[in-house]
């Protein structure tokens, strides 16, 4: 259960799902194609015969810009309106794909099956969605306190009592740290009682919010310090990204297509990181359980006999008992458990 | 001389007192110096108000006898929501909720200099807009009229209570005041011909919402006395700071050849101090907005240089920037003689431009306005409109024509090209006539029409007849109208004689042609290339007629060289006018050999075509290929191509792409 292992576990275990992935990028990515395509045929249909348009090719240009909107806009405004309700819609349609994503995680082992997927997807849906809008609520709340309560505290809940704009920069100096903390901790949560949901299948969102809040508080620095792995890992993704775009430009057709790639390559990876996400939980999931409560390594080993050869489990779960608080003894029973895993993992799936 | 320093000064005794003796840039006076004031003043803190006396030295410059007088009370704009100003409060920001929030002004007493008290007949009038309640024009009846050539001198005591800051004046906060139409200031008499009057009359407007002023030139020498502590800058040049024995201090300054004189004091303001060749700047700024000190600075000497170089020279030996504080927002961007107030500044970005504009806005005031004196209520186009084209031309110059206005990462826009496209943009840029006067805009649009909208057709102007005859028009116009009145009749003789005599007739007789669609017309200017064709030219077929007048028909279109027997194409060059604005155009037509034919259409019909029938094809056509009508509300389609370039087409699809993918992705954050 050493943070790091469980992070590269996460992301070894999304390179298993390569096939979710992938589909679930190509959703993305044709559902930017609906928003693209028809962008560029209205932009082709209205200005692309004008001489103008080619300012466009070395930089933004304001005025070309402005004067196709002005004249154009009506066209636009059909897309932007698309995109207004796409981004609910395919909001909806993570909430329940992700009950197949947190499924394909928990049953790593047993490798990537599309119907498993799809009734995992169906039957997680109303409790993911209850808890898709209790985390909302939890989030709005801890916004709701933190900037209302400097509005409240600081301006006496009326901006006319502003007194500089350095109230701004100096409570943002101090909330927006504090509210990036909160945000991704209860978003991590919500990744937590996701794995719990799928793997305990329980109903009652609250009680398993709850139970995965407990946990992360009480494991805090290792559930935390890998999901900030993560965040780094996203903003490393965009760094290099920003980094790279100015170098390739977009000038010429080659330079266009070298650009498209790259964007791809960022979206592609974007989903990873989320991915790895879950499948990081889902794996530090286990390693908490498995301390917790040694009894479930023979839940798991049962589980694992009925098709996949027979673990050692008894002797993890002897050590699990005699060192069951110290740190250090935890990552010593990660690492058995990784060589368990290992076994597994080569352990061809020839029953199924 | 100021008579009354010793009433106010009779009760302190002075402890220190520093003499600011500064030389006089020049001898003479520059302004016909018609209304002079003396006036001292003392602001009460925590009452708001301020007491002053007041003495007005006025000359009938008229060959009228004058037997009134008008005032301007500008603060009883804000005296109550029954004011013409103030009627339609939602066009400000929100109305003051407590007692001290009202600002009012009353005039105690006013005598003739023969001690006559003239205060009995005093009445408010309304000659704007018949408002009975409001109480921003005050006529005073004299006992003995004023000949003409003859100076008057009025004693008046005054009390003004300034409001909170709805718009422009006031107090905001604990302690900041920025002090304008503070005190009783008298109209200006126009006389029969002057500014198209038909015989003699006062010009003494109320105060209307989005207009400004309009005041005679003179000299002000004002004593100010405000709490120790405070920093006091005014119009004008200091001439001595005095501390008091009772906590306050006095700061005498005097303004010479001004219309207007405003103050502003504060204990938060820190001081920084720059020069331009012989003027002294001076800038006033909040502590949290000292990040922008440079760019205050530096903007208001590009301004100074600019204008100097281009228009002429500015006269004043000071230049003060008011910075003020977020809660002071509404006092933001204005203008007053030698002082004005920038953009609340704190910085967010380098490229973020908008302190910059605005002080280059407001500095440029001081020619269009405080200079070339025009009427900010009838014709706010010839300040307001002239003044956004400098502050268009000197922010492109200095900060580039395409990121002048904002230039942060990728995203760039130029002062000029934002001008342009308010006016362009609009859902009705057909709404009223840049020469409409400020109150008769009912239906909004008068900041785009009177601001923009000039701004853009000046520039137009500028590249129509080149930009040194445009300076050379600007020159000649404010040479002979500075210390003036002009009207916008004014200007566009001086636009007319200067084209004349540079072009020849070039343009027409005259630009009135031009001057008629954009100041005084609503017309819209829209010119496209509707299509281009090329066809091959074949023979004839159909039914000829032979020599013996015998009709034969002749089609060969099923021999197998018909078509390479074919040697020039037939193109058409197809134009439109979609506008009603009529400008002479320029089209710029190449053909695939890479050969170019510059044409001129006059613009004046619906369409117009240009026919080629020669080897190479029509390749793109383009009107107005160097963009000189900028007026035109679509350039996009000024112009059409055979062979378009589909790269940008292919690089904007593809950042939609990934913009849109990364919106959708941003879902995550919320599960
Ligand atoms: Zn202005």
């Amino acid at each position: 259960m050493n943070p790091i292992i469980v992070f590269f576990k996460g992301i070894s275990h999304t390179f298993r799902l390569f096939l979710m992935w992938l589909l679930l990028f190509l959703l993305i990515f044709v559902l930017g194609l609906t928003v693209a395509v028809p962008f560029a045929g209205v932009m082709e249909e209205s200005i692309g015969n004008s001489l103008e348009i080619s300012k466009l090719l070395p930089a933004y240009d304001h005025t070309v810009w402005t004067d196709f909107m002005n004249a154009h806009g009506d066209k636009i405004s059909g897309l932007t309106s698309q995109v207004r309700w796409m981004i609910p819609v395919f909001l909806l349609a993570y909430i329940f794909l992700s009950g197949g994503i947190v499924k394909s995680f928990a049953t790593i082992h047993e490798g990537f099956s599309h119907q498993r997927f799809m009734a995992a997807c169906t039957k997680y849906f109303w409790r993911f969605f209850r808890l898709f809008a209790w985390l909302m609520l939890f989030q709005g709340i801890v916004a709701a306190l933190l900037y209302g309560g400097a509005y409240f505290i600081g301006l006496g809940g009326d901006f006319g009592n502003l007194r500089s704009e350095s109230f701004f920069s100096n409570t943002g100096k101090i909330l927006l740290p504090i509210h990036l903390f909160l945000a991704t901790f209860i978003a991590m949560v919500g990744d937590y009682t996701k794995v719990r949901m799928v793997k305990e299948d329980t109903w009652f969102v609250l009680r398993e919010f709850g139970r995965s809040l407990g946990m992360c508080l009480r494991y805090f620095f290792r559930t935390y310090f890998v999901y900030l792995l993560d965040i780094a890992l996203l903003v490393g993704v965009y760094a290099l990204y920003l980094f790279l775009a100015p170098k390739i430009g977009m000038t010429g057709k080659a330079a266009i297509l070298i650009m498209l790639i790259v964007q791809t390559l960022v979206m592609f990876f974007r989903l990873g990181t989320r991915l790895f996400a879950i499948g990081s939980a889902s794996v530090m999931y286990d390693g908490i359980q498995r301390k917790e409560n040694p009894q479930i390594v023979e839940e798991i080993s049962e589980e694992e006999r009925a098709g996949i050869t027979p673990v050692p489990a008894p002797i993890v779960a002897k050590e699990e008992q005699e060192s069951a608080d110290l740190d250090d003894e935890f990552d010593e029973e990660d690492q058995q458990y990784n060589e368990r895993e290992h076994i597994v993992d080569w352990t061809p799936y020839q029953d199924e | 001389m100021i008579r009354y320093a010793l009433i106010v000064g009779c009760f302190f005794i002075t402890s220190i007192s520093i003499s600011y003796a500064q030389k006089a840039k020049w001898d003479r006076a520059l302004s016909p110096r018609i209304a002079n004031y003396d006036i001292s003043v003392t602001l009460d803190t925590a009452a708001k108000t301020l007491t002053g006396k007041e003495l007005l030295t006025w000359r009938n410059d008229s060959p009228d006898e004058i037997e009134e007088l008008r005032f301007h009370l500008y603060l009883n704009a804000y005296k109550n929501t029954e004011s013409t100003f103030l009627k339609n409060g939602s066009r400000f920001g929100r109305l003051p909720d407590d007692e001290l929030g009202w600002g009012w002004m009353d005039v105690v007493k006013i005598e003739d200099e023969d001690g006559n008290d003239l205060t009995p007949g005093m009445e408010f009038i309304h000659p704007t807009d018949g408002n009975k309640e409001d109480q921003t024009v005050l006529r005073v009846p004299l006992r003995k009229a004023i000949d003409p050539g003859e100076t008057a001198e009025f004693n008046i005591d005054f009390i003004s209570k300034l409001p909170r800051i709805i718009a422009r004046t006031g107090f905001e906060g604990e302690h900041y005041y920025f002090v304008v139409q503070w005190f009783p200031k008298v109209g200006v008499y126009e006389e029969k011909g002057e500014r198209g009057a038909e015989e003699g009359r006062w010009n003494c407007h109320q105060f209307i919402p989005y207009t400004e002023f309009y005041a005679d030139f003179g000299v002000y020498n004002v004593e100010i006395t405000v709490p120790q502590g405070y920093v006091v800058g005014a119009s004008g040049v200091l001439q001595e700071e005095q501390k008091n024995m009772n906590g306050t201090k006095t700061v005498s300054y005097r303004a010479e050849d001004v219309i207007d004189f405003a103050w502003t004091a504060s204990p938060d303001f820190e001081e920084k101090k720059d020069k331009w060749k012989d003027v002294d700047i001076r800038l006033l700024i909040q502590p949290e907005h000292k990040g922008s000190t440079e760019k205050y600075l530096q903007s208001t000497k590009n301004a100074l240089e600019y204008m100097d170089k281009y228009v002429g020279e500015y006269p004043y030996t000071t230049f003060t920037i008011v910075d003020p504080p977020i809660y002071g927002i509404g006092s933001s961007g204005m203008e007053y003689p030698t002082l004005i107030t920038g953009l609340p500044a704190f910085t967010i970005h380098e490229g973020v431009r908008q302190v910059e504009m605005v002080t280059i806005h407001e500095f440029v005031h001081q020619y269009f306005m405080q200079m070339v004196a025009s009427n900010e209520q009838e014709e706010v186009w010839l300040d307001e409109g002239f003044t956004t084209y400098y502050e268009n031309r000197i922010a492109d110059h200095y900060y580039g024509e395409k990121s002048s206005e904002v230039d942060v990462g990728g995203y760039k826009r130029g002062d000029g090209e934002v001008s342009r496209l308010n006016y362009t943009g609009m859902s009705n840029p057909r709404v009223a006539a840049c020469a409409t006067p400020g109150w008769d805009f009912k239906i909004g649009g008068e900041r785009t029409i009177m601001y923009h909208k000039t701004g853009l057709w000046l520039k137009t102007l500028e590249r129509m007849v080149g930009i040194e005859t445009l300076d050379k028009i600007m020159q000649t116009y404010f040479e002979r109208w500075k210390f003036k009145h002009p009207t916008g009749t004014d200007f566009i003789d001086v636009a007319n004689e200067v084209v004349k005599r540079e072009h020849g007739d070039k343009f027409g007789g005259d630009l009135n042609w031009f001057f008629d669609q954009v100041v005084y017309g609503t017309q819209v200017c829209d010119y496209k290339v509707r299509s281009i064709s090329n066809r091959k030219q074949t023979d004839p077929i159909g039914m000829f007629e032979n020599a013996n007048g015998k009709k034969r028909w002749r089609d060969r279109r099923d021999e197998e060289d018909y078509a390479d027997k074919a040697a020039d194409y037939r193109s058409r060059v197809l134009l439109e006018r979609v506008g009603d604005m009529i400008v002479p155009l320029e089209v710029f037509v190449r053909f695939d050999n890479g050969e170019e034919v510059l044409e001129t259409w006059d613009g004046e019909s619906r369409n117009h075509e240009f026919v080629y029938e020669r080897p190479e094809k029509v390749v793109s056509a383009h009107i107005d290929p160097e963009q000189k009508i900028l007026m035109d509300i679509d350039l996009n389609n000024n112009s059409l191509t055979k062979e378009p370039d589909d790269e940008p087409i292919l690089k904007w699809a593809s950042k939609v792409l990934f913009w849109m993918q990364n919106a959708l992705q941003s879902t995550f954050f919320f599960f």
